[in-house]
């Protein structure tokens, strides 16, 4: 009897080498760590590797040439905690209920993704620059250790730097335990004030920009937004402008320091048994529809967000997805990915296959936070314009977007990615078809 | 032993070491769908009461109304329609924490509702 545990753990032992084995061998291993990397705020237009004809992101680049690129991946909501609620379940916001104006907080009753890994046995941690990514909201959940960096006030800025040095130590201590990660990352660069290092802004920032306008730029607050929002205070031209190029600096900044992490996982010879994604939660306005910040209105500028996956053998060799994919399918993906049973309760569909042919759903409810904040800091002003439920269904070719009030835009997406051109008018039979996909009456 | 015996003997181990590995591997990630016990969320108060619940969220001061008769899943907010249940609810809840009233719980939310307001979310 003594001697079952010695044959227990020789046998334990003999299948744990014989794995890394097979590991090396096919470089499959049955549970590979997961690197789960949010660029917070990034439009899928503004990156380099997606197209775009300034240098922002060289590092995913470089990256991309070894991974898939999802060129039409769409975040269900304008804002952090119903995207990364998402993200984080494989559920849309009707289903994880953390939607404004219904429930500030994750649904208590709904799986997440570091509850189902931790479950498995994994190490799984969270390293967060953004206050939504946090307890309060329920996005916690489940992380074995959760690391709020947004708590500390002095933190340097840029801050990927410092979060991806802990994190990167975290995933190493987890490996050399030997113990799978799953290691997520909230990078918050990108969102505003827009205060990029002064070398990165100067590679952006158009000639003649001056010190004091740069700094001047940085004095965003988010009630300048709004009021630009409702018409109620104009910014200027160049200042949009100097935004639009201090946001690419960010980017750029923020894509060295993705480029340093990967570069040490491959060092330590993580990388190839890792599962990484980096993508975006939601994306910006940099003055498009008259809109800055993010929040509102579901116009493909803070819809349409950047998605790379890597895993060798599945996801690699430079390929380039020009389909539709949603936030919604990066969880049921991961867990497949990493041969875990499927979460329950979900809105998404594995990335592993069957890709054409999905649509992406956005919502804003009426009456949210935005709105119930212009309501009070401006009671003489016509907020209508932020105080709409809006829905949106994009197919890959037409965007619908619905308002509570019953008015609808149309936009073809292909010919007009900056959503210029109305089409409701012009194409009854396309917004019929897209209205019954949401279920609303024709 | 002849080199096939050894061949033979070798195969068969390998046999049983890979069916033992992947019973235990297969128990350990294949497990039913028993999740960690998810930890409370910081701030969230609830109070279930006659195919209701009642959900205070101290950090933005929001109160919330699901009917569970509908299902347990809750994401519809039925709280305008059920004004008078809610209050029952309310009051039932600060009675339980010992409160005069829910919102002085926020006090101990300071810095979160601080960065809430500067991000524009209050």
């Amino acid at each position: 009897m003594r001697l079952a545990p010695v044959v227990t753990t020789l046998l334990a032992t003999f299948f744990a080498i014989g794995c890394r084995d097979d590991a090396s061998t096919a470089g499959r291993p049955a549970h590979p760590n997961v690197l789960l990397l949010v660029m917070d705020t990034t439009r899928g237009d503004r990156c380099s590797f997606q197209g775009y004809d300034r240098p922002t992101t060289p590092a995913l680049a470089e990256f991309a040439k070894d991974a898939v690129t999802f060129k039409e991946t769409w975040s269900p909501s304008n804002w952090t905690a119903p995207a990364h609620a998402t993200l984080f379940t494989g559920a849309g916001q009707e289903r994880h209920g953390l939607t404004a104006g219904v429930r500030p907080s994750l649904r208590t009753n709904i799986a997440t993704l570091a509850e189902w890994f931790t479950a498995a046995g994994y190490d799984t941690a969270c390293f967060t620059n953004n206050e939504f990514v946090s307890p309060e909201f329920g996005l916690s959940r489940g992380f074995m250790k959760f690391d709020p960096l947004y708590r500390d006030e002095h933190r340097a800025y840029p801050s990927a730097k410092a979060t991806h040095e802990l994190a990167a130590k975290w995933a190493e201590a987890s490996h050399e335990n030997g113990k799978p990660f799953f290691l997520f990352i909230n990078d918050i660069e990108p969102h505003q004030p827009y205060t990029p290092p002064a070398d990165d802004a100067a590679r952006f920032v158009h000639p003649g920009t001056t010190p004091s306008e740069i700094a001047d730029a940085a004095a965003f607050t988010a009630l300048l937004g709004l009021r630009f929002d409702l018409g109620l205070e104009e910014i200027s031209a160049r200042r949009l402008a100097l935004w639009s190029d201090l946001y690419d600096a960010e980017l750029f900044s923020l894509d060295r320091e993705i480029g340093v992490l990967i570069d040490r996982l491959r060092k330590d010879g993580l990388l190839d048994s890792t599962v990484v994604v980096i993508l975006g939660d939601h994306g910006e306005y940099l003055g498009e529809h008259h809109l800055v910040d993010h929040g509102q209105g579901l116009y493909r500028q803070v819809l349409h967000v950047p998605m790379l996956l890597r895993y060798p053998g599945s996801f690699d060799g430079g390929r380039v997805v020009p389909d539709v994919v949603r936030l919604e399918d990066v969880a049921p993906t991961i867990v497949e990915l990493c041969g875990l049973k499927p979460l329950p309760d979900i809105d998404g569909v594995t990335l592993t296959r069957d890709l054409p042919g999905r649509v992406a759903f956005g919502t804003q409810p009426p009456h949210d936070t935005v709105a119930n904040r212009a309501e009070r800091e401006f009671p003489q002003a016509d907020v209508t314009q932020v105080s709409r439920g809006i829905r949106s269904a994009f197919d890959g070719r037409f965007h619908l977007i619905a308002f509570s009030d019953g008015s609808f835009e149309l936009y073809d997406v292909p010919r007009d990615p900056e959503e210029k051109d109305d089409l409701a008018l012009r194409q009854p039979a396309e917004v019929a078809r897209l209205k019954a996909l949401l279920h609303l009456p024709r | 032993m002849p080199l096939a015996a050894v061949q033979k003997c070798r195969t068969a181990l390998a046999l049983v070491v890979v069916t033992a590995a992947a019973v235990s591997t297969a128990a350990v990630f294949a497990r039913p769908e028993k999740v960690v016990a998810a930890e409370a969320t910081p701030g969230l108060y609830c109070y279930e009461s006659d195919g209701f619940r009642y959900e205070y969220h101290a950090p933005t001061g929001h109160e919330g109304l699901y009917d569970l008769r509908t299902g347990r899943k809750s994401v519809v907010d039925v709280l305008g329609s059920h004004a008078d249940v809610a209050a029952r609810c309310r009051h039932a809840l600060e009675a339980k924490l010992h409160v005069a009233s829910l919102d002085s719980l926020r006090s101990e939310y300071g810095d979160t509702i601080r960065s809430l307001k500067a991000l524009g979310y209050l």
